[in-house]
């Protein structure tokens, strides 16, 4: 803290400088605590980021323990999670490049991903929806795959997602749109097979 | 911009319903990550050893070394248990502690790069823009240096802390874990001290994978395994600053106190280790044989064979 600073907290309000100047930072949080509170975080966007499931494992593990390494580094200015992401993001790519043969993981056989609600029936419905997605997701680019998981499965904003990635916050938004686009235009590709399916 | 349509707005609804790991993964992982950042991080690649490169360091390092660890990359007992965990990368075997390929249970083959420093002294750097699992920089802290195991010569810029978590596949088929950690690792002890939820659920000492079936893994008393590794570190301390004989009265007393500890084999390397800076050359080779007949695939042989060849401590008092 700033040697100027009181040592107790004025009156909320009395001075913005104060604040600023003399905040006590938020206690870093530690790898245990990141990983309770963030490995499904973590890891279901490994997964729709295209981490073939046999890697699962290591790359979670890869990404907490580059979490670990680089969490005195951390700063506050951006959440954790879109600090996490960034680092799924890159411990995504380096999997996927090396394993781009290996897809067509067959979520049915053995499920990464589970849902805490609903019925077997309503389980397996969302089974065969989360493996359309996955094929669908499959068709986008890294970069554009990264932008669309953010925004439309973590709800995250163009500026969140654009500090997450590193990338221009006009970037972002012009990934997403093109995202939002081919993954359209799979789904109604989709749409059609079925259709033609039940005819 | 233009937003998704009904049809894709509801596939993606569905699909974001599955949003978690099934709980036995999350057990399994909890335990097996928090267990290797705990005894000193570890970044598991498993394309290093098909070729690609991960980091100049840690491949022109190993192919120095030319050492190869068959171990597995599930998380340990030791590391899992307590910050204190002992390593035992003395002397020239820190090229076996610092680079080791590891093969994983699915027997993909998995390079550890294990130049991970320590836990609380090293320096804030970025992570690599596109590869996240490269080796950090040089750690240059006094403290680190005071506690670091001593690195090969010529290594010394690239194995900086010879922190590395390995657990191998012992021929009895329990997973022995083998680190070297800092016993002063703020961060580390953090991530160890409070029991996990793996643990509770499995049994401490636990150790599973996904891949691999090691049910048959040895549960030693969580307790236990703090206190071997107490004096096990002490131990390490003893050698690396030069003085054996206080090493192997702490040995002894772990022999009193854990004639069957789980940590039997770091304990056998480190008594050869001392053994060998005594002079007590012929008594060194003599368990030197017995620890590789009981320990073929240990990630210590290579230390083991080479401590009294090497003058004993003179190789592990080298960096200090």
């Amino acid at each position: 803290m700033h040697p100027a600073c009181p040592t107790f907290e004025p009156d909320p309000g009395s001075s913005a400088a104060w604040k600023a100047d003399c905040a006590v930072p938020e206690p870093m949080p530690t790898v245990e605590e990141l990983y309770d509170q963030h490995f499904n975080f973590v890891w279901r966007n490994l997964t729709r980021l295209g981490v073939p499931a046999p890697h699962l494992e290591d790359a979670a593990q890869d990404v907490f323990v580059v979490v670990h390494r680089k969490l005195p580094s951390f700063e506050q200015r951006n959440t954790i999670k879109s600090w996490l992401f960034g680092i799924t993001v890159r411990v995504a790519k380096l999997y996927r490049s090396r394993n781009i043969r290996q897809r067509g993981r067959e979520l049915d056989e053995e499920p990464v991903l589970v849902s805490t609600t609903g019925t077997p029936e309503e389980l397996q419905a969302l089974r065969q929806a989360a493996s359309h997605v996955q094929r669908l997701l499959d068709e986008l680019d890294d970069d554009k795959r990264a932008v669309f998981v953010l925004a439309e499965f973590e709800a995250m904003t163009a500026p969140e997602i654009a500090g997450a990635l590193g990338i221009p916050l006009n970037t972002a938004y012009s990934r997403l749109r093109h995202a939002r686009l081919e993954f359209e235009a799979g789904v109604q590709r989709l749409r059609a097979k079925e259709d033609w399916r039940f005819r | 911009m233009k937003e998704l349509g009904p049809d894709a707005k509801r596939l993606l609804g569905a699909a974001a319903r599955l949003d978690a790991a099934p709980e036995q993964i999350q057990r399994r992982m909890r335990q097996r990550v928090l267990g290797s950042v705990a005894a000193g991080a570890v970044t598991t690649s498993a394309f290093v050893a098909k070729g690609a490169v991960l980091g100049t360091a840690t491949t022109t390092a190993t192919a120095a070394a030319g050492t190869t660890v068959v171990a597995s990359s599930v998380s340990l007992v030791t590391g899992f248990l307590g910050a204190a965990a002992v390593g035992l990368g003395l002397g020239t075997a820190a090229l076996v502690a610092t680079h080791a390929v590891v093969v994983a249970p699915s027997s993909a083959v998995v390079h550890v790069g294990a130049t991970a420093p320590h836990v609380s002294n090293y320096p804030a750097g970025n992570v690599h823009p596109q590869d996240p699992t490269l080796p950090l920089e040089a750690v240059r802290t006094q403290e680190a240096n005071e506690e670091r195991l001593p690195v090969a010569p010529g290594l010394e810029n690239e194995a900086t802390l010879p922190h590395v978590t390995t657990a191998t596949n012992t021929p009895n088929g329990a997973l022995k874990g083998h680190s070297s950690s800092n016993s002063r690792n703020e961060r580390g002890i953090s991530v160890a001290r409070r029991e996990p939820e793996g643990s509770r659920a499995l049994g401490h000492g636990n150790v599973s994978t996904g891949t691999g079936d090691f049910s048959a893994v040895a549960k030693p008393d969580a307790a236990s395994i703090v206190q071997e590794t107490a004096i096990l570190a002490s131990v390490q301390r003893a050698i690396r600053r030069g003085n054996p004989s206080s090493a192997l009265t702490a040995l002894e007393q772990y022999r009193v106190q854990f004639p069957a500890g789980a940590l039997q084999e770091e304990a056998t390397a480190s008594r050869i280790v001392a053994l060998c800076g005594l002079g007590r050359t012929e008594e060194g080779q003599r368990l030197s044989a017995d620890f590789l007949r009981r320990f073929p695939s240990s990630p210590l042989s290579a230390h083991v064979q080479a401590a009294c060849l090497n003058g004993g401590a003179s190789s592990s008092t080298a960096n200090q």
